[in-house]
């Protein structure tokens, strides 16, 4: 009976939208959070399929995620995220819930920490938290520049995080981290990425929601079959959510060995028309440089143009509709042969997005 | 040439795309009796509410508490202090939640409950309507620019 009075209040407590009342829960309780979020679309392509929309539609196009953070004193936390996505009929397709990340949190102070385990890797503005309700006004963030063959959503290793400067003024975040990942392959197969290291830095304006970064990383890719590589990757990133109006731009660029060159970036701009209407438009460009024959060949993997439509019915409640025009290679998530012609179609996707 | 590009870059700049911030804003800011800290400027307030700044000055840990997102004071104080509106506030912490990064402050549902989590809890800082009265075992700061 005392053990179902304790799950009762322990349930009330982590769905109550963090409300808290002085006295009334056992310690443990307190320390613990739980968030979350579930992204449901239907999407659907013009003529060919891309990104694992196909031409008749799909419903089966979702991104649902929960998190639970136990901070045991301010030295020490524990943070662990449940995901599923399903985009579609990517060859990711699957109705796996997968453990996204999990990790030790060690704060050595308000402003030096260390994590261990498998962690969210700092990339640019949208990789550690592409798929929260308010983060992105698209359903997702442009796959030009987060896709998953160069780059990967987490680090299984070690990243030490260090913040200084005057937190009302300008400030430094810097990540440096070292371990291991996995990329994504044609035709579905996994890679490992190891020998990974590499280093972020954000640097925060004195205007609030105004800020500039950029970082590094490289690592060894050693596929099943074939020569490893060593990938070099340079990205940069600004971002100035001025509320009323946002705006955000990044570029990636890597050198893949003997595998060529790739490229990235894209940029986007926002308005709130009103208290909850808000408008977004998005370029992308994503280009691989292919050795051949002593010569390069130049593919153009992605052009595309979105417009997005968001309506806030609360802060964590929002309906989006958007549609885009892609010129390229893409399909099924990544381009299928880099030596055939682009093609042009359309998409269009209506998603409700709720989080908590 | 450069008049429409000024005036573009000070609707940018302008922390709500250019709508004035209240002038005499209409709740207050309360810490436990035993803080010592008595003032703080607006910036240092918005640092504490985004959970850049940790710790008092003794070393105390700094434990904000926030109104739910529908409370209009909690609208009013995210303009005067942050400068900003509750959905950036959000936008703010979704990214931080999901990253793995931190969590917001805990909210409550009422001025009365935000004291009595200020009174039970000595590095807390909360805020309440000015409407409110404060209770006498609370201590009122004082938020300059």
């Amino acid at each position: 009976m005392m053990m179902v009075r304790r799950l009762a209040v322990a349930w009330a407590c982590l769905f109550s939208s963090g409300a808290v009342a002085a006295g009334e829960l056992p310690a443990w309780v307190s320390k613990l959070s739980v968030h979350g979020y579930v992204a449901q679309a239907y999407a659907v392509s013009e003529s060919r399929q891309i990104l694992g929309i196909p031409p008749e539609g799909t419903t089966e196009y979702r991104d649902v995620a929960l998190q639970f953070r136990y901070d045991a004193d301010r030295k020490n936390s524990v943070v662990a995220q449940l995901r599923h996505q399903r985009y579609g009929e990517t060859e990711r397709a699957d109705n796996a819930v997968e453990l996204d990340w999990a990790f030790y949190q060690r704060n050595f102070s308000d402003r030096v920490s260390v994590k261990a385990g498998r962690i969210p890797l700092p990339l640019g503005i949208f990789n550690e938290a592409g798929g929260a309700v308010a983060t992105s006004p698209f359903f997702r963030p442009p796959t030009e520049f987060y896709e998953r063959q160069y780059t990967s959503k987490t680090l299984e290793g070690v990243l030490t995080s260090v913040s200084f400067g005057d937190p009302a003024g300008w400030s430094f975040d810097v990540d440096a981290y070292g371990g291991r990942w996995a990329l994504d392959r044609w035709g579905g197969e996994r890679a490992d990425a190891r020998d990974a290291y590499g280093a972020q830095v954000w640097a925060n304006t004195p205007w609030a929601g105004v800020r500039a970064g950029g970082g590094a990383y490289r690592c060894t890719v050693a596929p099943s079959a074939g020569a490893s590589a060593d990938y070099l990757m340079l990205h940069a990133s600004v971002e100035a959510d001025f509320d009323r109006w946002m705006v955000a731009g990044e570029y990636l660029t890597g050198d893949l060995d003997t595998y060529g060159r790739y490229g990235a970036w894209y940029a986007q701009i926002g308005v709130q028309a009103s208290r909850r209407l808000s408008i977004h438009l998005r370029g992308a460009r994503a280009r691989m440089d292919v050795p051949s024959n002593g010569y390069s060949a130049n593919a153009r993997i992605s052009d595309d143009l979105g417009l997005a439509f968001n309506y806030a019915i609360r802060p964590a409640v929002v309906l989006k509709l958007e549609g885009h025009t892609n010129v390229g290679l893409l399909s099924k998530d990544l381009p299928q042969d880099l030596y055939e012609n682009p093609s042009t179609t359309r998409y269009l996707i209506a998603s409700v997005v709720v989080g908590f | 040439m450069l008049g429409p590009l000024a005036l573009v870059a000070a609707l940018l700049l302008s922390p709500d795309g250019g709508r004035p911030l209240p002038r005499d804003p209409s709740f207050r800011v309360v810490v436990n009796k035993a803080n010592p800290v008595s003032s703080l400027t607006r910036a240092q307030l918005s640092a504490i509410f985004m959970r850049r700044v940790r710790s008092w000055p003794d070393g105390t840990e700094i434990r904000p508490v926030d109104h739910g997102v529908e409370a209009r004071v909690r609208e009013r104080f995210s303009r005067a202090v942050h400068g900003k509106s509750v959905a950036y506030v959000t936008r703010y912490w979704q990214r931080l939640i999901f990253a793995g990064r931190g969590i917001p402050p805990p909210v409550v549902q009422s001025g009365a409950a935000m004291m009595e989590l200020v009174r039970a809890n000595r590095g807390a800082i909360g805020y309440i309507d000015a409407a409110t009265p404060v209770a006498g075992d609370l201590k009122v700061i004082e938020v300059t620019k």
